[in-house]
């Protein structure tokens, strides 16, 4: 088991060396002087050699990518050319709210898609279960922004029921948070929920064509029984594996909704960031979005692995 | 010569239609009818074309210039003399809506182009050669797979500068890996076949056996993938340009004209149904072709 | 006269785990010193069950897989030592057959396709010789021409063996290495495919390396045979006298189960115990003393060399 984890550490270094050479790379991919670009015309050149020194653009670049890894390691990602602070501490500032919104919208889409994957594998093939799964196509198919904006014009402007933009935290006044958190939680978990439907509906399907079902069946269990106690337990561990490897795409989408929904988070921040041409700040978010991916997924198949006695008891026949 | 073919001819074995002439229309003939009751790949293909007809057919379907602006007509609904409305600048919904699709499929095709391509070298390589050089290779790919799709491409085309090029090229490097990924298990399920021994045998180089004999075999799983990630590029490039990222104003962007509409959400809620509509139906056209081309090739896949 | 092909103390081991830091590697001693020869014109059979090396020897002939020891002679050349730009005009005299007619055939190339490559590798001939060529010998291996446009899946088994033959056939080899070339067959079929076999080499002049379990088969087809038993040859000999006058206990007892035909005959059944040990760790001395029921004490320690008891009948045994 720990050599498990072990092992996988030993693969994941590399990758995460490479995924930083990507992110340093960032800066060396502005067209003409990346100081002159994040300062604008009218800086000073004593600014100009400042942050050229303070972010080693003065170095040849295999220094400067170590310094720079060095920096990373200790935990320090730059400082904002905006506010001055350190980048950490603004993403530690943020995440919490995005963190939020993500959590919900996985809920959201865990329930939406669970009841509707189950519901199509048990009919499968009639037309509940195409209905079902048309609708998950489409549902992929909806960009979130227009998802977005569509919900703002139902319940925001037409009929007046939630709010549009702006964020309460949980701990001043909760019923207000879950009131601001509903539509851009909604948003962001519908479009997840089409690709989980679809994993759910074919894991549920495979389970119940296993032997095991046949003989509760045979058994003369009822058949909800049957569908969630037994098939859909086992089918959960798929399922859930398979929503953490969506956080990928769940990241990518809070940027989108955070936007749309002027959610102060993390993906709010590194838009504003874009303009703002704070590139220290873009790369330390996009940097921590992405070991954020390769933290969860490890954590996922750790923990898959460990739910799965097959694997945790040495595979035995 | 005779006593070999009297060997031959003297014994009845069970002959399957190669020794029939019909065997080359029958072979036709299957692969017609089982296109034909693949429904998502027909319904698929419909939109797909059609969308593709109206990209490059723009200017004869239209009759206003989708960049020129006309203050007198702005927010005005659909009507006879602008079917779809038009929008804050009072330029035709309808026109940039079909130029949008132009700007669609430049960006889906170059992007997908750049992702198989990359994605087959890097693939076949990691696959056909293995050892250290695949150990590398997937390390790499799977540090760009790390990345959510969306950050990694507003990364890329931010720091470039937002362009049509830049746009299609960030897309289609985001992409490489997965394309990349497939190919690779289709070569290295492929390597451990008798035929290739015997490709060997016969003395053929290592680079040719990759491509006549190992290459026709991994086509399929990468047309599906394209389908794919065309619709996935679509929706990237009008994220990009809905968050201000991708194609610069006045480009005819989808994503643009949805971002725009949000302003005006009060005003005027024409402008934000037909964009959003238009990128749906084109997605979904796309989806559906690739999980129809999926089902076409590859009957054993779960449905 | 100079032998075609001689093979001398050829050894390959398999490592059976990929080690990074090595330590002892564990090795699977898939051949353990096999020597022999074959003459032009002749077919010499490989006897043996799975796990024997009889396969594994015929790839290191070809150099297909990269013998660990020992030396392959070709018509003088030493193919072991041969570097990787001369093994092409190797592969023009030497050919291979596989076992299975249905994985030997690239799936989505036309026959004409898979034939003419041999001649396009060594540049031979115009595509209009070329094509005539295809023609002439799917004739010859009893197809027809029509066929080069079909794709394998449109061939049964055998007929899917005839275009693996006419492939090896197509750029005159020397020397044809038959890997279990009818096990995957039909029983009616192996006997057009062996026929097809034999008429060839009396036509063309080819040698043959047959590799079978089949004893019945072996015996229509080879002048000499040779017994393989975990890794080794046991005994070597011309074909009658192999099965008149069986020296090897193996060998024996593999010729007491082949079925007989004539009701009313009595053969005695050899049967051995236990099972072929692991090539991993085989075991000391004679490596078949375990199995063997005329064992003696010299048997577990020593292990015992192939020598010549008679006229070219050669044997590894302590009983001899």
């Amino acid at each position: 088991m720990l050599r498990y984890i072990l092992n996988r550490l030993i693969y994941l270094f590399p990758v995460m060396v490479f995924m930083s050479i990507v992110v340093f790379l960032f800066i060396h991919l502005i067209p003409g002087d990346p100081v002159d670009y994040m300062l604008g015309i009218d800086a000073t050149p004593e600014a100009r050699q400042a942050l050229r020194t303070e972010l080693g653009l003065d170095k040849n670049i295999v220094v400067q990518y170590i310094s720079w890894a060095r920096k990373i390691m200790r935990g320090d990602l730059g400082t904002s050319i905006v506010t001055n602070r350190p980048v950490s501490t603004s993403i530690l500032e943020k995440f919490p709210a995005t963190m939020l919104l993500a959590v919900a919208a996985t809920l959201i889409s865990l329930i939406i898609a669970i009841i509707a994957g189950t519901i199509a594998a048990a009919n499968k093939g009639t037309w509940k279960d195409l209905g079902l799964l048309l609708l998950s196509l489409l549902w992929v198919s909806i960009p979130s922004f227009w998802l977005g904006i569509m919900l703002i014009l139902v319940f925001s402007l037409e009929f007046p029921i939630f709010p549009a933009i702006g964020h309460v935290s949980m701990f001043a006044d909760f019923g207000k948070s879950m009131h601001h958190l509903t539509l851009p939680a909604v948003t962001l978990g519908a479009t997840l929920a089409g690709a989980i439907t679809r994993m759910t509906r074919s894991e549920m399907i495979e389970q119940l064509s296993k032997d095991y079902i046949t003989t509760a069946w045979a058994k003369g269990l009822s058949r909800p029984v049957v569908i969630y106690k037994h098939a859909l337990r086992n089918s959960l561990i798929t399922v859930v594996t398979f929503t953490g490897l969506q956080l990928g795409t769940l990241l990518g989408g809070t940027v989108v909704v955070e936007k749309i929904f002027a959610w102060p988070g993390l993906g709010l921040l590194v838009i504003q960031s874009i303009f703002a041409r704070d590139y220290p700040m873009v790369q330390g978010i996009v940097l921590f979005f992405a070991f954020t991916f390769v933290f969860v997924n490890l954590m996922v198949d750790i923990s898959y692995t460990f739910l799965n006695p097959q694997i945790r008891l040495g595979k035995k026949g | 010569m005779t006593q070999i073919n009297s060997a031959y001819a003297g014994f009845q074995e069970n002959q399957p239609r190669a020794d029939e002439d019909g065997g080359k229309v029958k072979r036709g003939s299957l692969l017609w009818a089982r296109i034909s009751s693949n429904k998502m790949l027909i319904i698929g293909g419909i939109v797909v074309i059609f969308f593709l007809f109206i990209a490059f057919f723009a200017p004869l379907i239209t009759q206003y210039s989708p960049t020129k602006m006309d203050f007198r007509a702005k927010f005005a609904p659909p009507s006879a003399e602008h079917l779809m409305g038009t929008d804050h600048f009072g330029r035709d919904t309808y026109t940039r809506i079909v130029y949008g699709a132009r700007v669609s499929f430049q960006v889906g095709l170059v992007a997908v182009s750049i992702g198989l391509i990359g994605g087959l070298i890097f693939g076949a390589v990691a696959g056909y050669v293995g050892g250290i050089a695949d150990d590398i290779l997937m390390r790499m790919m799977d540090a760009l797979l790390a990345f959510p799709p969306l950050l990694l491409a507003i990364g890329l085309v931010a720091s470039m500068g937002p362009s049509l090029k830049t746009v299609s090229i960030s897309i289609g490097v985001v992409y490489i890996p997965r394309f990349a990924r497939v190919m690779r298990s289709s070569v290295l399920a492929e390597k451990e076949k008798e035929y290739v021994e015997a490709a060997r045998a016969i003395g053929q180089s290592g680079f040719k056996i990759l491509m006549k004999h190992i290459g026709p075999s991994t086509i399929s799983p990468m047309i599906v993938l394209a389908t794919i990630i065309f619709a996935l590029a679509i929706i990237i490039e009008a994220t990009l340009s809905f968050l201000g990222v991708g194609l610069p104003p006045p480009a005819p962007s989808w994503g643009t004209m949805l971002d725009e509409s949000r302003r005006y959400l009060s005003v005027s809620a024409w402008m934000a149904v037909f964009p959003g509509i238009t990128i749906s139906i084109a997605v979904l056209g796309f989806n559906m072709v690739g999980d129809g081309l999926r089902d076409l090739l590859d009957p054993r896949s779960y449905n | 006269m100079q032998p075609l092909l001689t093979v001398g103390l050829l050894k390959k081991y398999f490592p059976l785990e990929r080690r990074i830091f090595s330590g002892t590697q564990v090795m699977v001693r898939a051949i353990d010193g096999v020597s022999f020869e074959i003459q032009k014109g002749e077919t010499l059979g490989l006897v043996g069950e799975s796990g024997s090396g009889k396969t594994t020897v015929g790839r290191c002939i070809l150099r297909l897989i990269k013998p660990t020891a020992g030396d392959v002679l070709f018509d003088n050349m030493n193919v072991t030592r041969l570097p990787s730009s001369e093994l092409k005009q190797l592969r023009r005299r030497m050919q291979i057959i596989f076992q299975d007619p249905y994985g030997c055939l690239t799936p989505r190339m036309r026959i004409g396709t898979i034939l003419k490559e041999p001649l396009q590798i060594h540049g031979i001939g115009t595509k209009a010789e070329q094509t005539d060529r295809v023609v002439t010998i799917l004739r010859r291996v009893g197809l027809r021409p029509e066929h080069m446009n079909r794709f394998p899946h449109e061939f049964s088994g055998g007929q899917r063996q005839r275009i693996a033959i006419a492939r090896t056939l197509m750029v005159n080899p020397e020397l044809i290495i038959a890997d279990e070339p009818v096990s995957a067959l039909d029983v009616s079929i192996q006997a057009q495919i062996i026929n097809l076999l034999v008429e060839l080499q009396r036509e063309l002049g080819l040698s043959y390396l047959l590799i079978s379990h089949d004893l019945s088969v072996v015996h229509y087809m080879c002048d000499r045979i040779a017994v393989m038993y975990l890794g080794k040859i046991v005994e070597m000999t011309s074909r009658s006298d192999l099965y008149l006058n069986p020296l090897h206990p193996y060998t024996q007892a593999l010729l007491s189960a082949i079925p007989e035909p004539k009701t009313g005959s009595k053969r005695e059944k050899i049967l051995l115990g236990g099972e072929i040990p692991s090539p991993i760790n085989p075991p000391d001395g004679c490596s078949f003393h375990p199995r063997c029921n005329y064992k003696m004490e010299a048997c577990t320690r020593v292990e015992p060399v192939l020598k010549g008891v008679r006229n070219s009948h050669y044997v590894s045994c302590h009983l001899r």
